[in-house]
């Protein structure tokens, strides 16, 4: 009779005696212990973590490289709330832009200027240094905004012109007028959309004869600085630039075409994420990240920058933890949407090495999986990587109480 | 005083007090539903526990069968907060490796929230403050070649 014949129950009961660190030794002795403490404990304690937590399967799941255990989720959880972390900067370039990202769990999608470079996640660091491929046709306009949804990429250009991409090959076609600015694009099954500085656009794409074209099928009077269509395509969740009467969040039946005016306080929108069929998030230009909920109308918790900056953009993990990118020194907040009215951790990549002029770059583009944090700055791209113990502590948790 | 036999799997019969079995929550429903009580030539089959295990148990509920009955879980572990009377201390040491796991599923399978609390507590003990190799040489595991992390 050895301690590896005992039943789990029995084990179980030993184990509530044992610290974590004790537990950990313990899990190096043997494959069976370590398959009962990680299935059973480290389990348990890792369902709601932020970035890292597992309950339901979160959308941050998919951005994963690879299948973190759940002992590996307590201690990169705990990394990222302590701020301990590797800095790299990949892919600098001298010429300002505001860069889009997308990632996914083998490939991070980026644009610079006129084309889209997807670069794939493998070897030893985040990223590769050198791109796979480049999405983009000959036309010499800035891309602004992109989205990826399984093999389809749709992306629209400052001038007008969108282009998509799916494994059938690529197909461009002016949806706008040249003199309009594009601000942002989105599709979800056949239904596509489109809003620059003037107005917003849908379309039904259709194929004949093996090319794709799009049908123009309803067109707002409004401009959208951000705005997603929902999964079933029904509704189209739109932030506007401008909204002078402060009721910039909007959703349009895309069906009938009739307009809410949602009831969230806000005269401007940079970005926007659905969280799910009832819940919105925004990051605005009065310096708050608001999670709105259609069902009571009304904001349910508005978060404040705590440096009066703008919220550029928003990432969201699934569970609780959303991210967000501010307006100046590239700097990130990390809010759990449990907590209402404090951020839980602040980063600020690039203050030791970039020079004078690059330190208050805006987060254009924020991307993030369980492990790695992606920021598109304004001169090049930092990766955060959370995965190391021996990271740089940079704990700004308690910066703030620390002034008053 | 009441007393009660119990047969261990290998069909050696103990006798003892009807109190002490009762320590088991499992022999306690077992007589209850069963109607057992009044029949005094009852023999309680225990078909998991070998004669040697149930020796002990027996010497151990024996001490402990005046002790207060049946607190659930949290309540226990809050008195006793990580005391070990010496009687137990003793009766623990008395005991070697194997017969410590053998007392715990036992007690696990009787239902002795006591005894399996204190064997528990002394399994953990041993594990306690110890590197992985010491800890595998105490339980004598085999090592196996062993992927940390991922």
């Amino acid at each position: 009779m050895k301690i590896t014949d005992l039943n789990i129950d029995c084990l179980l009961r030993i184990f509530k005696y044992l610290s974590e660190r004790e537990l950990v030794i313990l899990c190096e002795t043997s494959n069976y212990f370590n398959a009962v403490i990680e299935q059973n404990i480290f389990y348990a304690m890792t369902k709601d973590l932020l970035l890292c937590g597992h309950r339901n399967r979160p959308s941050v799941e998919k951005r994963n490289r690879i299948q973190l255990t759940y002992f590996r989720r307590l201690q990169v959880a705990r990394n990222w709330l302590r701020g301990v972390y590797m800095e790299r900067h990949y892919y600098h370039h001298a010429q300002m832009f505001s860069s889009k990202l997308w990632l996914d769990s083998d490939a991070l999608y980026i644009t610079h200027a006129n084309y889209l470079r997807k670069y794939r996640r493998a070897g030893p660091e985040a990223l590769q240094r050198r791109y796979e491929v480049e999405i983009t046709t000959p036309t010499l306009s800035d891309i602004s905004d992109f989205v990826k949804k399984q093999d389809t990429i749709f992306a629209g250009r400052v001038c007008g012109a969108c282009f998509v991409s799916d494994t059938d090959g690529i197909t461009e076609q002016a949806m706008h007028h040249a003199k309009e600015y594009m601000f942002s694009v989105d599709f979800v099954n056949e239904v596509y959309a489109t809003s620059t500085d003037t107005c917003c656009k849908l379309w039904k794409r259709s194929t004949e004869f093996g090319l794709t074209h799009f049908d123009l099928f309803m067109q707002l009077q409004h401009s959208f600085k951000s705005m997603k269509l929902s999964d079933d395509a029904q509704w189209l969740y739109g932030g506007l630039y401008t909204d002078t009467g402060r009721k910039a969040l909007r959703a349009i039946n895309v069906d009938s075409g009739e307009e809410q005016v949602l009831n969230s306080n806000t005269i401007s929108i940079y970005d926007l994420k659905i969280k799910d069929e009832h819940v919105l998030f925004t990051a605005n230009f009065d310096t708050t990240f608001r999670m709105f909920d259609r069902r009571t109308d009304r904001d349910v918790a508005v978060w404040e920058d705590p440096f009066d900056s703008s919220i550029y953009c928003l990432e969201y993990d699934g569970l609780y933890a959303v991210l967000c990118g501010a307006k100046y020194h590239s700097r990130v907040n990390l809010y759990d949407i449990r907590v209402p009215g404090k951020y839980i951790q602040l980063y600020f990549p690039g203050r030791a090495t970039a020079r004078q002029n690059y330190r208050s770059s805006p987060v254009y583009s924020l991307a993030c999986d369980s492990q790695y944090m992606f920021i598109a700055t304004d001169h090049n791209l930092q990766v955060l990587d959370f995965t190391t113990n021996y990271g740089v502590q940079r704990d700004y948790s308690h910066f703030h109480e620390s002034l008053r | 005083m009441e007393r009660i036999k119990l047969q261990s799997s290998d069909g050696e019969i103990f006798e003892t007090d009807v109190q002490a079995a009762k320590c088991s929550i499992t022999i306690k429903t077992m007589l209850e539903d069963c109607g057992l009580d009044e029949d005094d030539n009852a023999v309680v089959p225990l078909s998991n526990v070998s004669s040697n295990t149930l020796r002990n148990v027996i010497h151990w509920a024996e001490h402990h069968m005046d002790d207060e009955p049946s607190l659930d879980d949290d309540e226990a572990e809050s008195l006793s907060n990580g005391m070990i009377s010496s009687w137990d201390k003793e009766f623990i040491s008395k005991v070697d490796q194997a017969m410590l796991f053998q007392l715990m599923l036992a007690a696990n399978y009787l239902d002795i929230k006591g005894l399996l609390e204190l064997t528990c507590r002394t399994v953990a003990k041993m594990i306690k403050g110890k590197t992985s190799a010491e800890i595998r040489q105490v339980f004598n595991i085999r090592q196996h070649p062993f992927d940390h992390g991922q």
